[in-house]
C-alpha cells in the first residue's frame, strides 16, 4: 500500500514537471480516425450533408489544417479571436456551439484523414448514383417525394369530397322520395361493432407484427425480473382492456334507441360499486407491492464489493467514460477545471486520478456488476441503455449512478439475433438540444478474459501519467 | 329587454348593465359569461389549429427522415433551408405544439368554455360572481396566446427544451438557440396565462359556491359542474406553484442567480451558480403538471358524465360515487407528482412512496370507468355525436389509463421513461381523450351556444374518421416504446435498432395527416352553422338540466323571468313511474304532468326551508359536504 502511494506520488511530481508532449507520442499508436470521428464527430456532422453542423465533405479544401486543428480543439477561440470566416460559421448555424474537444494534433489529422477518406468512397460511389440520378430525371414518369407527398395528399382530399359528395346525394335523393332507408341509431350501432371487431383485430395485428420488433430478451440481472412484471402487468391490463371495450362497443349495439323503447331506471347499485372498487384496489396492491420491492432491489440493495465502477460523463452532445485503474477508485473531479486538454474536469494533483483509464467505448464484462457512475457537463442527460433495461438521469451539480449486471456478450447475443452487426447502445434519453438525437455511445460485454485484456490496451486519462508510471515500474 | 326583468327579480349588483351594447361592449370586451365561453371556444380552436399544424410537420420529418421537401425552405425559411427541417427547430416544433394543446387547448379552452357556459346556466345563475374578472381572464388568455404565437417567429426560434422546459436546458441560451428570446417569450405568455386561469378558477369556486338558485344543493349539481368545480380548486392551489417555478427561473436567466444551476460548464467557460438544483424546478413543475394532467381531463369526464346520462336517457349510474371518485382523484393528484421522476435522480426511496400513491389513483379511475359502462347498460341509447364522442372519450380513458398502470410502477418505468410508450399513454389518455370531451360538449352545447344545430351526418364522420386516426396514430408507438425508442428525436437513422421504425413512422404520419383532413369537416360544420344551421328548439336533447330552460336567445341575466327553482336532481330520465322520459330539474313532484312548461316558476313546499339565497351557500357546504362523505343517500 506505501509503495503504491508513493509510487503514485512520485508520478504526481514527474507530471506537473514534464508535461512534455514529446514523451507520450513517442509512445502511443497511431490514432485510429474512423474510431475518434464516430466517438466525437457523428453526432452532429454528416460527410455529404448538413446535420446539426455543415457537411464535412471538402472541409480540407475549404479551409487549412492548422486553422482546422485550431477549429476541432477550441471553435470558441476561434471565433472570439475575431476570425470572420468563424464568425460567419457560428453565426450560420444558429450559434449552436462546437464544444472542444481534448484531441491531440495527430488525432485530430487523423480524423481529417478519414474524413478525407470517406469523401473518396463518396465520390467513387457518385457516378453511379448520378448516372441513375440522371436516368430518373431524363424519365418523365419519375416523381420527386415532394411531388409524391403532394399527389397523395391530393388523392386523400379527392377521394374525400368524392364520399362526401355521395353520402349528401344519396340521402337528398331518398329525402325527395320521402323513404327513410337510414337508419341511423342502427348504422352507428353497427359500426360500433364493427369497430370493436376491426379494432381488436388491429392490437391482434400489432402484437403479432411489431411484437417481434421490440426489444430482445434483457441483457441484464434485474431486466429479466422487470420483464416478467411487464408480462403479468400486460396480461391483467389486456383482460381488463379487451373485457371493457367488448362492454363499451356492444352496449350501443345492442341498445341502440327503438322505437317505443324506455330505458331502464338504474341509479345505483352499492354491492356493484363496491364490487369494482374493491377488486382494482387488490389487483393494484398486490402490483405496487411487487413493484415496490423490484425497484429497492434494482436501485437500493446492490452490493457494495467486486463492483466494476465506471463514470458516464454526458455532454453536448457525446459521452465519454472513465474507468477506475489498479487502486478501483476514479479521482477527483471539479467542473472548474474542465479544460480544453482536461474534458472531464479531472483532478491531477489526486493520486487516484493518476491511474483512471480514458477508453473511447464502454466494455463490460459479462456476469460482473458494474456501478456506473454519472455526470454532466452543462445540461441534464438520461443514460439509456434499452437492452440493459437500465437508465438514469444525468444531472449537472448532482451525480447520479445505476447500477445492473450484464448477462449475455455481445456475442451471444448477435448470435441470438442472428444479427451480426447488433451492438448494445448508451442513447441519451432526455431532450439536451440540437443533436440529442445522436447521442450516443456503443457498449460492448465480453468475457472476463477478453475484458482484462481490452483494459491492457486502453489510456490512461492523464496521457503523459500514462509512461512515466510505466517508466517508474519497470525502475522499480 | 332582459336586463329590466332581471333588475326586479334579482337584487344582484350588476355592473354590467348598459342599456345599449356596442360592439366593443358585446364581442369585444363583452362580461357575459355566454359570450366569453365562445371567445374561448373560438381561441382555443385557432390556437388547436396552429398546434395540429405543427405537429404535422415534425411528423413528415419522423416519417421521411431522408427526404428534401423544398416546401419546407418556402414555408419555415432559414429553419427549413435547402427542403431540410432544422434539428433545433424540431424541437421548437415538439415544444410549443406541447405547450399550445396542453395549456392553451385543452386547459383554457376546455374548461374556458365550458365552466364559463355551464356554470351560470345549470346552476340557475344570472352571470358569473365576477363578471369583470371573468372577461379579464379571457383578455389574459388572449394576449398570452398572442405572445406564444409570437415567438414562432423570432430569429432565434421558440423555445426548445419541451413542454417541460427543465433547466439548466431552458435556462441556457448558449445550450440551444431557443433557449434564448424564444423562451423569455414562452416565460412571458405562461405568467400571463396563469393569471387568467387563476382568476376563471377563482370566479368558477365563488360562482358555484355562492350563486346557486334556490334548491340547488351540492348534492343536486350535475357531474359536469362537479367537475369544473374541482378543477378549479386543483388550478387555484397548483397553477401559483408553476408560477413561482417560472419566477424563479427567469431569476436564474437573467439575474445570475442559482435557483436551478449548479456546476455548469458550457460555452467554454465554467458558469459561477454552485449549489443549485435542476431537480427543484422538476418538482415545481410537476406539482402543477401532474395535477393540470386531471384539470385537463375532469371537465371532459364531466362532460362525458352529463352527455352519457342525457343519451343514454338513464340516470348516471352511482352520482355520488362518481362524485367521490372526482374527489378522489382532486386530492391523490397533489401527492403523485414523483412519478414523473422516477429515474431523474431523485431519492429512490420516495420513488416507493409515490408508486404507491400513483396505483391509488387508479382506483378511482377504475370506478368512473365502469359506472360509465353499467350507464349505458339496458338504456335507450341515442346516437348524437355528442354521445359518440363521449363513448369514444370512455374508449381512449381505458386505453390509455391502463398503460398508466406501467407507467406508474417505477420498476418499468425504468426502461419506458420518455419513451414512445409514455408519447402514447398520455396522447390517448390525456390528450385525445380530453380533445374527445371537448368535441362531445361542443356537439352536445353548440345549440345552447349559437341557438343553431350542427349536422349530424357530418359528426358522425368527423368521429369516426377521428376515432380510427386516433387510434392508427397512437397505438402503435406503444410497440415503438417497447423497442426503446426515445421521445424527442429528430430522427431514427443514427441508431441502428430504432431505424426498423422508420415505416410505421410513415404509416402513423398518414393516419395523422387523414385524421387532420376529418377536423376540417369539423371546421366547416362549426362555423357554417353559427349563421347558416338550423334553428335550434330550446332542449333538442330532451336533457334535465336548467340551461336548456333558459331561452334560445341569449339574455343578460340568462332567464327572463324569475330563475327556475331546483326540486330534483339532475339524472331523472326514465323514472318508472313517469310517462315522459326525462323530468327536468325544476319541475316539482307536484307538477310531474305538467311540466312542458318548461321555465315557468312553480312554487315548491319546501322553499321557506331553504335559507335566503345570499348567504346559504357558504353556511352549507361544509353540513352538505359531511353529509355526501358518510354516503348516504339524501
Amino acid at each position: 500500500m506505501p509503495k503504491n502511494l508513493l509510487s503514485a506520488l512520485r508520478a504526481l511530481v514527474l507530471t506537473m514537471l514534464l508535461s512534455l508532449p514529446v514523451l507520450w507520442n513517442s509512445a502511443q499508436a497511431q490514432p485510429d480516425g474512423a474510431a475518434i470521428y464516430s466517438a466525437n464527430c457523428v453526432a452532429c456532422h454528416k460527410i455529404d450533408a448538413d446535420l446539426v453542423g455543415p457537411a464535412l465533405k471538402g472541409i480540407s479544401e475549404r479551409r487549412d489544417e492548422a486553422w482546422l486543428i485550431k477549429w476541432i480543439k477550441n471553435s470558441q477561440s476561434v471565433i472570439n479571436s475575431g476570425d470572420a470566416y468563424a464568425k460567419d460559421l457560428y453565426a450560420k448555424w444558429n450559434n449552436v456551439q462546437m464544444p472542444a474537444f481534448d484531441l491531440s494534433d495527430e488525432e485530430v489529422k487523423a480524423v481529417l484523414a478519414y474524413v478525407k477518406a470517406e469523401e473518396g468512397k463518396l465520390a467513387a460511389a457518385a457516378p453511379a448514383q448520378t448516372a441513375g440520378g440522371a436516368a430518373a430525371a431524363a424519365d418523365p414518369d419519375a416523381l420527386s417525394s415532394t411531388q409524391k407527398f403532394f399527389m397523395v395528399l391530393l388523392m386523400f382530399v379527392l377521394l374525400f369530397a368524392a364520399f362526401l359528395y355521395a353520402i349528401k346525394s344519396i340521402s337528398t335523393f331518398f329525402k325527395t322520395k320521402g323513404i327513410r332507408i337510414l337508419d341511423w341509431a342502427a348504422i352507428n350501432g353497427i359500426l360500433f361493432f364493427v369497430f370493436l371487431v376491426v379494432g381488436m383485430y388491429f392490437v391482434y395485428y400489432q402484437f403479432a407484427v411489431y411484437g417481434k420488433y421490440t426489444l430482445p430478451e434483457s441483457a441484464s440481472e434485474h431486466g429479466v425480473i422487470t420483464d416478467q412484471m411487464f408480462m403479468i402487468t400486460l396480461v391483467i391490463t389486456m383482460i381488463v382492456f379487451v373485457a371493457t371495450h367488448i362492454l363499451l362497443f356492444t352496449f350501443p349495439y345492442i341498445y341502440r334507441t327503438r322505437e317505443g323503447h324506455k330505458a331502464y331506471y338504474y341509479p345505483d347499485n352499492h354491492s356493484l360499486e363496491r364490487l369494482w372498487t374493491i377488486v382494482p384496489a387488490i389487483v393494484l396492491t398486490a402490483l405496487v407491492l411487487y413493484g415496490t420491492k423490484v425497484w429497492r432491489d434494482i436501485t437500493q440493495l446492490h452490493p457494495t464489493e467486486n463492483v466494476n465502477t465506471i463514470e458516464l460523463f454526458a455532454y453536448q452532445f457525446g459521452w465519454k467514460a472513465r474507468y477506475t485503474g489498479a487502486d478501483k477508485a476514479l479521482g477527483r473531479h471539479d467542473y472548474r477545471l474542465i479544460s480544453q486538454d482536461n474534458n472531464l474536469g479531472i483532478d491531477k494533483k489526486d493520486p487516484k486520478a493518476q491511474d483512471d483509464l480514458y477508453p473511447m467505448e464502454v466494455v463490460l464484462p459479462v456476469n460482473k456488476g458494474v456501478l456506473f457512475r454519472l455526470r454532466a457537463r452543462d445540461v441534464i442527460h438520461s443514460a439509456y441503455m434499452p437492452h440493459f433495461r437500465a437508465q438514469m438521469n444525468v444531472v449537472p451539480g448532482m451525480p447520479t449512478q445505476f447500477y445492473m449486471v450484464p448477462t449475455i456478450t455481445t456475442e451471444q447475443m448477435r448470435k441470438k439475433l442472428n444479427n451480426m452487426d447488433f451492438n448494445y447502445e448508451l442513447a441519451c434519453n432526455k431532450i439536451c438540444g440540437a443533436a440529442h438525437f445522436n447521442m450516443r455511445m456503443k457498449i460492448r460485454v465480453v468475457e472476463e478474459a477478453e475484458y482484462q485484456q481490452w483494459l491492457k490496451e486502453q489510456r490512461t486519462y492523464f496521457k503523459p501519467a500514462e509512461n512515466l508510471t510505466a517508466q517508474l515500474n519497470v525502475n522499480n | 329587454m332582459a336586463h329590466s326583468a332581471t333588475e326586479h327579480a334579482h337584487d344582484h349588483d350588476h355592473d354590467h348593465h348598459e342599456h345599449h351594447d356596442t360592439f366593443l361592449t358585446k364581442y369585444v370586451f363583452s362580461q357575459d359569461h355566454k359570450m366569453i365561453a365562445k371567445q374561448f371556444l373560438i381561441t382555443g380552436i385557432v390556437m388547436a389549429i396552429v398546434g395540429m399544424l405543427l405537429s404535422l410537420v415534425f411528423r413528415i420529418q419522423l416519417a421521411y427522415p431522408d427526404e428534401i421537401f423544398p416546401w419546407m425552405e418556402t414555408v419555415l425559411g432559414k429553419w427549413g433551408k435547402g427542403g431540410k427541417l432544422d434539428p433545433n427547430f424540431y424541437l421548437g416544433l415538439v415544444t410549443i405544439h406541447g405547450t399550445i394543446m396542453v395549456f392553451f387547448v385543452l386547459t383554457a379552452a376546455l374548461s374556458g368554455t365550458f365552466s364559463n357556459l355551464l356554470i351560470p346556466l345549470q346552476l340557475g345563475a344570472r352571470d358569473m360572481a365576477s363578471p369583470f374578472i371573468n372577461m379579464l381572464s379571457y383578455w389574459f388568455f388572449f394576449s398570452s396566446s398572442v405572445v406564444m404565437l409570437i415567438s414562432l417567429f423570432v430569429e432565434t426560434g421558440p423555445a426548445s427544451g419541451g413542454w417541460t422546459v427543465y433547466p439548466p436546458l431552458s435556462a441556457l441560451p448558449k445550450a440551444m438557440p431557443g433557449s434564448g428570446l424564444g423562451m423569455t417569450l414562452w416565460l412571458v405568455s405562461m405568467t400571463l396565462f396563469i393569471a387568467s386561469s387563476l382568476m376563471g378558477a377563482l370566479n368558477y369556486i365563488a360562482t358555484i359556491l355562492n350563486l346557486r338558485t334556490t334548491g340547488m344543493k351540492m348534492t343536486r349539481m350535475p357531474l359536469t359542474i362537479w367537475a369544473f368545480f374541482c378543477t378549479a380548486i386543483l388550478g387555484v392551489l397548483s397553477f401559483p406553484v408553476l408560477f413561482a417555478a417560472a419566477i424563479l427561473l427567469i431569476f436564474d436567466r437573467s439575474f445570475g442567480t442559482a435557483f436551478y444551476l449548479s456546476e455548469i460548464f458550457i460555452g467554454n467557460e465554467a458558469l459561477s451558480q454552485t449549489g443549485g438544483s435542476p431537480i427543484l424546478f422538476q418538482h415545481l413543475f410537476w406539482f402543477l403538471g401532474h395535477p393540470e394532467v386531471y384539470i385537463i381531463l375532469m371537465p371532459a369526464l364531466g362532460l362525458t358524465s352529463e352527455i352519457i346520462a342525457t343519451n343514454s336517457r338513464k340516470p348516471i349510474f352511482g352520482y355520488r360515487a362518481m362524485i367521490g371518485s372526482l374527489l378522489g382523484i382532486a386530492v391523490l393528484s397533489f401527492v403523485v407528482w414523483g412519478h414523473h421522476m422516477f429515474i431523474t435522480g431523485m431519492n429512490p426511496f420516495l420513488g416507493n412512496v409515490f408508486m404507491i400513491l400513483t396505483l391509488v389513483i387508479a382506483v378511482p379511475s377504475a370506478v368512473k370507468t365502469f359506472n360509465y359502462l353499467a350507464t349505458l347498460w339496458r338504456g335507450n341509447i341515442q346516437f348524437t355525436p355528442g354521445m359518440m364522442f363521449a363513448i369514444g372519450l370512455v374508449s381512449l380513458f381505458i386505453s390509455g389509463g391502463l398503460t398508466g398502470i406501467y407507467l406508474g410502477n417505477a420498476a418499468l418505468d425504468i426502461n419506458l421513461h420518455d419513451t414512445y410508450f409514455v408519447v402514447a399513454h398520455f396522447h390517448l389518455v390525456m390528450g385525445s381523450a380530453a380533445m374527445f370531451g371537448m368535441f362531445a360538449g361542443i356537439y352536445h352545447w353548440y345549440p345552447r351556444m349559437f341557438g343553431r344545430m350542427m349536422n349530424e351526418k357530418l359528426g358522425y364522420l368527423h368521429f369516426w374518421l377521428t376515432f380510427a386516426g386516433v387510434y392508427c396514430v397512437f397505438f402503435p408507438m406503444h410497440f415503438m416504446g417497447l423497442d426503446g425508442v426515445p421521445r424527442r428525436y429528430y430522427s431514427f437513422t443514427g441508431f441502428e435498432y430504432m431505424t426498423e421504425w422508420v415505416n410505421m413512422n410513415k404509416f402513423i404520419t398518414l393516419a395523422a395527416i387523414l385524421s387532420s383532413f376529418a377536423q376540417l369537416i369539423f371546421l366547416y360544420n362549426f362555423f357554417g352553422n353559427i349563421f347558416k344551421g338550423k334553428r335550434a328548439p330550446q332542449n333538442p336533447w330532451n336533457s334535465t338540466t336548467l340551461e336548456w330552460t333558459a331561452p334560445v336567445e341569449h339574455l343578460h341575466g340568462n332567464w327572463p323571468g324569475e330563475i327556475p327553482h331546483v326540486h330534483r336532481w339532475p339524472y331523472d330520465y326514465s323514472l318508472p313511474e313517469a310517462t315522459e322520459d326525462f323530468i327536468p330539474q325544476n319541475i316539482p313532484n307536484e307538477g310531474l304532468e305538467e311540466h312542458h312548461g318548461g321555465g315557468a316558476p312553480i312554487e315548491t313546499p319546501n322553499r321557506q326551508e331553504l335559507p335566503s339565497e345570499k348567504n346559504r351557500a357558504d353556511s352549507m357546504l361544509f353540513s352538505r359536504l359531511l353529509a355526501f362523505l358518510s354516503l348516504r343517500r339524501s
